[in-house]
C-alpha cells in the first residue's frame, strides 16, 4: 500500500508586516453569502466542443469532444485535483472555467453567479477572484518585461495600485511570499531558472488578490525537486490565505498530494471522483487502478512486490468517442453492456462517485 | 494543379474589385473637374457646349456608385470606357501604347536577369573573396545611383560630347528591330541598372542559404563538379524565392518606366497617364493603373503557379 | 551600437555619414554662403549660370543661386522629408499590421484584401495621382510618401504580430483581463520590435530615393524650395548645354546618401538577424586580403 508522502514543507519567511497584509486581504476577498458559504464553485454538466471545419467557407463537418458533460463542486478553502493523461479534457476544464474559451454548454457557478452567462464587463470584474497559473514556465511571462512589471501587470489593469510606493510594495510582498528575494524585481525573466519563473508566475496570479486559482500542470516541466517545492509553497499560500484550488496536472501521485478530492477524467469525461485518500485506498473505476498501478511507489521493495496492470488498445479520438463507456476498448473489465450503454456518474457511497457498469453501488475492489 | 490555378484565377476577381475601387476613389478626390477641362478645350477647339451638356454625355450626372459598377462590369466585357478627350475607346489608347511599355519591361526584365543571376551565382560560390567583395560593393552602389539622374547624364553628356541623341521616334519591333531595339536599349540598360544591384545581392544570399544545405553537401562528397553542383542542385530550389523577388520588381519596373519614357521619348502606357493625368481623363488613367494593376496580378499569379511547379513539396492553400 | 563599428564597418560609414548629413540639414543656415532670407535663396543677377569661382564655390544656376548653398539647403529639405516619410510610414505599418493581427478575424480578412489591392498598384503611379490630388509641397508630399509606404509596410509587421500574439505571456495577460489594446501596447508591440527597427532602418533609402524621383518629375515640393531632384531636371537638363555640372552635383549628393542609408540598414538587418551570418556585409579591406590568402581561390562549401 503506498504510504503517503510526508508533507516537504519549505520554511517560508512570511515576515510580520507581510502576515497583517495577509490578514487584511483575507478580509477583503469577496463574501460570500451565508448559505453556499462552503461551496466556491460549482460545475453543471459543462461541454466544451470544438468544431472541426473543412473547406473554404469552414464548414462544421466534426466537433472534438473536449470536455463531455462534467460535473462537480468545490468547497472553499479546498483543492480539487483533476487527474488524467493527454487529451482527457482536463487542461480545458480549468480553461472553460477561466472562461478562456466559451462553453458549448453547461453552467459554471462561482459564488452562485454562472460565469458562462456573465458579460464582457463583468467577467473582467470577476478575473481578480478567479486566477490561474500555466504549465510552460517560459512562454508565460513576457521576455521583455521586469519582474516587476509582470506581477504588476493585473493590478494595474484593474487599477487596485496606486503611485509608484504601493505598486513597490506589493511586488515586494508577492516576491516575498513566493520565497523569491525583493531584489528580483528589476530582473528579466530569462535570467531566471524554470523553478524560479514558475514562482513568479504564482506571484503574478496571488497579486490580484483571488480567491481562487486554476493550477493549470504548474509542476509538470519542473525536476522533480523542483515540483515538491512548487507544490508546498502552494498548499502553503493555500493554508494562509484560504484561497481555493484546481490543481490539474496527469502525475497521480503528485496531484493526490495537494488535493483533498480528486477526479480521474478519461476522453472528456470524470470517471472518478472521490477525496484523495479514498481514491488511493479504493480506487473503483479500471482506469484509476490501472493508473495508480503505474505510479511509482518509493520503497522498492513494495513496489517490486505489487501487480501492475497493464492498458490494452488505443486510446479512441475525442471526435468520434465510443457509443458506450469511453473506456471500453481498453478496459480488462468491459463487456457488452459496456460497449453499447455509457454509464452514469454516480455516487456509490460516501460522496465517492463512479462512472463504471462494474460497480454499480456493490463493492467491487480491484487492485491490491 | 489545375484546381489550385483555378481558385487562384478566382480568387483575382476580389483583389480585382478592390484595386478597381481604390482607383476610381483615387480619381474622383483629384481637384479640377475634368468637365470643366472639356468645357475649355472643346471652347478653345471652337466647339461651345455647357457643363450640363458634357455632364450628361458622359454619364457624369449619375450617381458615383452607378459609375463605378457601369465602369466595373464594362472591364468584364472589355470595355475600359471612353476617353474623354479623343474619341477613341480607351482600350484602344492603351492598346497603342501597351507594346512600347512591354518591350521596355521586358527588355529591362532579360538585362537585369541576364547580369545578376549569373554574377550572383559565381559571388556565392566565390563566397567572400575579392571578386565577392568587388562585385557586391559595386551592386550597392548601383543601387544608390537615382536611375533618372543617371538617365539625365546619359542624355546630357554624350550629347555635349558626340552629339549623340536617341532616337526620338517609335518604331515597332517587328517593324524594324534595329531601329527599335536603338530606342530601347539604352532606357532598358539603365532600367536594369538598378535592379541589378537589388537582385545580385538577393540572388547571392539565397544561394548561399541554399549551399548550405545537407543535400549539397552530400554532393560535394559523392565527387560530383562544383558546376554540376550549381546548376543542377542549387539553382533551382534558389530560384524560387529569386522568382519572388523578380515578381516583386515588376511594379517597381513599371513605376521606372513612367521616366524612362517621360526621359526618352517612348509612347508607353507611363507617358499616357501622365499626359490624361494633366487633362483630368478619368477614364484613361483609370484604365492605365487598372491595366498595370492587371499585370502585377498576373505576375504574382504566374509566380505563384511556378512555385508549385518547381518545388512539389509547397503546400499551397 | 558597438557592434556597429566593430562588425559592421561599413554600417558605421553609413550612419556616419547620415549623420553629417543631418548636421548639414541642422545648420544649414550657418554652413551656406549664400543664406536664405525670408524663405527665399539669395540671387545675384550678375554671375549667372558661371561655373566654380572664388565667389561661388560651386557656380550658379540659371537664377543666379549659388549653387553650394542650394545644395546644402536641399541636404535639409532630404534629411526632413527621410526623416518624417521613415517615421510616419512606419507607424502607419505598426497601426495596420498589428491591429489587424491582433483583432484578427473578419477585420482582419478585409484590410488584408485592401491591402493586397494597394499593393498590386504600382507605387509611383499612386504618387503622381496623390501628388495630384494633394498638389505640391513639403507636407503633402511627405503624407503622399508615407501612406503608400506604410500600407506596403504593413505585411512584414502584421506576420511578426501574428507570430506573437498567440503567445503564453499574451493569453495570460487575457487571463488578468488585459484587453486588445492593453495586450497590443504592452505585448506584442514590444516584442516586435526588432522586426519595427529593421524595417526603419531599411526604409531610409527608399524613402530618400522616391523623394528624389518625385521632385525630378516636379511632382514633389514647390519650385520655392531647394531640392536636389528638382535641380537635376529643372537646372540640370535645361541648361545642359551651357552648365551640364548642374546635373552632376545634386545626382552625387543623391546616391551618396542612399548609399549611407542603404549600407545602415544592411548594417542593422545584418545584426538583428542571427540567421544572416557569414560575411555579407563587412567590408573591411584588411579582412578581405586575409580571408583571400587563407582560402585561396577555391572555396570549400
Amino acid at each position: 500500500m503506498a504510504e503517503k508522502i510526508k508533507s516537504t514543507s519549505v520554511e517560508l519567511p512570511i515576515g510580520g508586516e507581510t502576515k497583517e497584509i495577509i490578514d487584511e486581504r483575507i478580509k477583503k476577498q469577496a463574501p460570500v453569502p451565508k448559505e453556499l458559504e462552503k461551496q466556491i464553485l460549482k460545475v453543471d454538466h459543462l461541454k466544451m466542443y470544438f468544431p472541426v471545419t473543412k473547406g473554404l467557407l469552414a464548414r462544421q463537418v466534426a466537433a472534438v469532444k473536449a470536455v463531455d458533460d462534467v460535473s462537480f463542486s468545490i468547497k472553499r478553502g479546498e483543492t480539487l485535483g483533476i487527474v488524467g493523461e493527454s487529451g482527457s479534457g482536463k487542461s480545458t476544464v480549468g480553461n472553460c472555467i477561466v472562461r478562456n474559451y466559451n462553453i458549448t454548454d453547461g453552467q459554471i457557478f462561482y459564488n452562485n453567479q454562472d460565469l458562462s452567462k456573465l458579460g464582457k464587463g463583468e467577467m473582467r470584474k470577476l478575473r481578480k477572484e478567479v486566477q490561474m497559473i500555466t504549465q510552460d514556465p517560459y512562454a508565460s511571462l513576457d521576455p521583455r518585461m521586469t519582474i516587476s512589471d509582470i506581477i504588476l501587470e493585473g493590478p494595474r489593469i484593474h487599477k487596485t495600485v496606486r503611485g509608484k510606493g504601493e505598486e513597490r510594495e506589493l511586488v515586494g510582498q508577492m516576491l516575498e511570499l513566493v520565497g523569491l528575494n525583493r531584489s528580483f524585481k528589476d530582473r528579466h525573466p530569462h535570467e531566471f531558472s524554470g523553478g524560479q519563473r514558475q514562482r513568479i508566475s504564482i506571484a503574478r496570479g496571488l497579486a490580484l488578490n483571488p480567491a481562487f486559482i486554476v493550477c493549470d500542470e504548474v509542476v509538470s516541466a519542473l525536476d522533480v525537486s523542483i515540483q515538491a517545492q512548487i507544490v508546498g509553497l502552494l498548499m502553503h499560500i493555500q493554508e494562509e490565505l484560504d484561497i481555493t484550488y484546481i490543481f490539474i496536472g496527469h502525475d497521480l501521485s503528485v496531484v493526490r498530494h495537494i488535493s483533498h478530492n480528486v477526479a480521474v477524467m478519461y476522453l472528456g469525461k470524470i470517471m472518478e471522483l472521490t477525496s484523495s485518500d479514498e481514491l488511493y485506498k479504493t480506487p473503483l473505476h479500471p482506469y484509476t487502478q490501472a493508473l495508480i498501478s503505474a505510479a511509482p511507489i518509493p520503497n522498492p521493495t513494495v513496489d517490486r512486490g505489487r501487480e501492475r496492470i497493464l492498458l490494452k488498445g488505443e486510446i479512441p479520438s475525442p471526435i468520434n468517442p465510443p457509443q458506450g463507456c469511453n473506456f471500453c476498448t481498453r478496459c480488462k473489465y468491459a463487456d457488452e453492456q459496456c460497449m453499447q450503454e455509457e454509464p452514469e456518474f454516480l455516487d456509490v457511497g460516501g460522496g465517492h462517485f463512479v462512472a463504471c457498469h462494474k460497480v454499480p453501488g456493490t463493492n467491487m475492489k480491484g487492485g491490491h | 494543379m489545375g484546381k489550385y490555378v483555378t481558385k487562384r484565377i478566382l480568387l483575382l476577381v476580389p483583389t480585382l474589385l478592390i484595386v478597381c475601387i481604390i482607383v476610381f476613389a483615387l480619381m474622383r478626390m483629384i481637384p479640377g473637374s475634368a468637365v470643366d477641362m472639356i468645357v475649355y478645350r472643346l471652347g478653345q477647339a471652337g466647339q461651345q457646349v455647357s457643363a450640363a451638356d458634357v455632364e450628361a454625355k458622359l454619364g457624369m450626372d449619375k450617381p458615383a456608385i452607378w459609375q463605378f459598377f457601369t465602369w466595373f462590369i464594362g472591364i468584364f466585357r472589355g470595355d475600359f470606357g471612353t476617353s474623354l478627350f479623343q474619341n477613341e475607346s480607351v482600350l484602344s489608347m492603351i492598346g497603342r501604347q501597351l507594346m512600347a511599355t512591354l518591350e521596355l519591361v521586358i527588355l529591362t526584365l532579360i538585362l537585369t536577369n541576364v547580369i545578376s543571376i549569373p554574377l550572383g551565382l559565381y559571388c556565392a560560390a566565390r563566397q567572400d573573396s575579392i571578386s565577392d567583395y568587388t562585385i557586391r560593393s559595386i551592386s550597392i552602389v548601383l543601387m544608390a545611383l537615382p536611375v533618372f539622374w543617371i538617365a539625365t547624364l546619359v542624355l546630357i553628356y554624350p550629347a555635349l560630347w558626340w552629339q549623340y541623341a536617341p532616337p526620338a521616334t517609335y518604331v515597332s519591333f517587328f517593324t524594324d528591330p534595329i531601329q527599335n531595339l536603338k530606342m530601347f536599349l539604352v532606357p532598358s540598360l539603365l532600367g536594369a541598372l538598378s535592379q541589378t544591384g537589388n537582385q545580385l545581392r538577393t540572388v547571392r544570399t539565397v544561394t548561399l542559404e541554399t549551399l548550405r544545405q545537407d543535400y549539397i553537401r552530400t554532393a560535394w562528397s559523392k565527387g560530383i563538379g562544383e558546376g554540376r553542383i550549381m546548376l543542377r542542385y542549387a539553382f533551382r530550389n534558389a530560384m524560387i524565392p529569386v522568382i519572388t523577388v523578380i515578381g516583386g520588381s515588376i511594379p517597381g519596373l513599371i513605376g521606372g518606366s513612367v521616366i524612362l519614357e517621360n526621359m526618352f521619348n517612348i509612347p508607353g502606357i507611363g507617358a499616357q497617364l501622365v499626359n490624361s493625368l494633366d487633362n483630368r481623363d478619368y477614364p484613361v488613367v483609370q484604365g492605365c493603373v487598372l491595366i498595370f494593376a492587371i499585370i502585377v496580378m498576373v505576375v504574382n499569379l504566374i509566380v505563384d503557379i511556378s512555385y508549385k511547379w518547381i518545388d512539389p513539396r509547397v503546400e499551397l492553400e | 551600437m558597438k557592434d556597429l563599428f566593430k562588425k559592421k564597418p561599413m554600417g558605421a560609414l553609413g550612419l556616419i555619414l547620415l549623420a553629417l548629413f543631418v548636421l548639414v540639414a541642422i545648420f544649414a543656415d550657418v554652413l551656406a554662403p549664400y543664406p536664405m532670407v525670408n524663405g527665399n535663396m539669395t540671387v545675384d543677377v550678375i554671375h549667372k549660370l558661371e561655373p566654380g569661382s572664388a565667389e561661388h564655390l560651386l557656380g550658379t544656376d540659371s537664377l543666379g543661386r549659388d549653387v553650394l548653398s542650394y545644395l546644402i539647403y536641399g541636404a535639409r529639405t532630404s534629411v526632413i522629408l527621410g526623416i518624417c516619410c521613415t517615421i510616419l510610414s512606419t507607424l502607419i505599418s505598426i497601426v495596420i499590421g498589428v491591429t489587424s493581427a491582433s483583432i484578427g478575424g473578419k477585420f482582419d480578412l478585409i484590410l488584408q484584401r485592401f491591402v493586397d489591392g494597394w499593393q498590386c498598384i504600382p507605387g509611383m503611379l499612386i504618387l503622381i495621382i496623390l501628388m495630384n490630388i494633394m498638389g505640391n509641397g513639403l507636407v503633402q508630399l511627405i503624407l503622399a510618401m508615407a501612406i503608400p509606404a506604410g500600407i506596403g509596410g504593413s505585411r512584414m509587421i502584421r506576420s511578426s504580430a501574428i507570430s506573437v500574439k498567440d503567445a503564453g505571456y499574451v493569453k495570460m495577460s487575457g487571463i488578468l483581463a488585459g484587453n486588445v489594446w492593453w495586450k497590443m501596447l504592452k505585448h506584442i508591440i514590444p516584442n516586435i520590435m526588432p522586426v519595427i527597427l529593421m524595417g526603419l532602418a531599411g526604409s531610409l533609402g527608399g524613402v530618400i530615393m522616391m523623394e528624389a524621383s518625385m521632385n525630378f518629375l516636379g511632382y514633389g515640393v514647390d519650385p520655392g524650395t531647394p531640392s536636389w531632384g528638382y535641380m537635376i531636371t529643372n537646372q540640370g537638363r535645361s541648361n545642359m548645354y551651357v552648365a551640364p555640372w548642374l546635373a552632376l552635383y545634386p545626382g552625387i549628393l543623391i546616391s551618396i546618401m542612399v548609399f549611407a542609408s542603404a549600407m545602415f540598414g544592411d548594417a542593422v538587418r545584418d545584426l538583428m538577424d542571427p540567421r544572416l551570418k557569414g560575411g555579407i556585409g563587412s567590408y573591411n579591406s584588411k579582412k578581405i586580403a586575409k580571408i583571400a590568402a587563407r582560402m585561396g581561390k577555391k572555396q570549400t562549401v
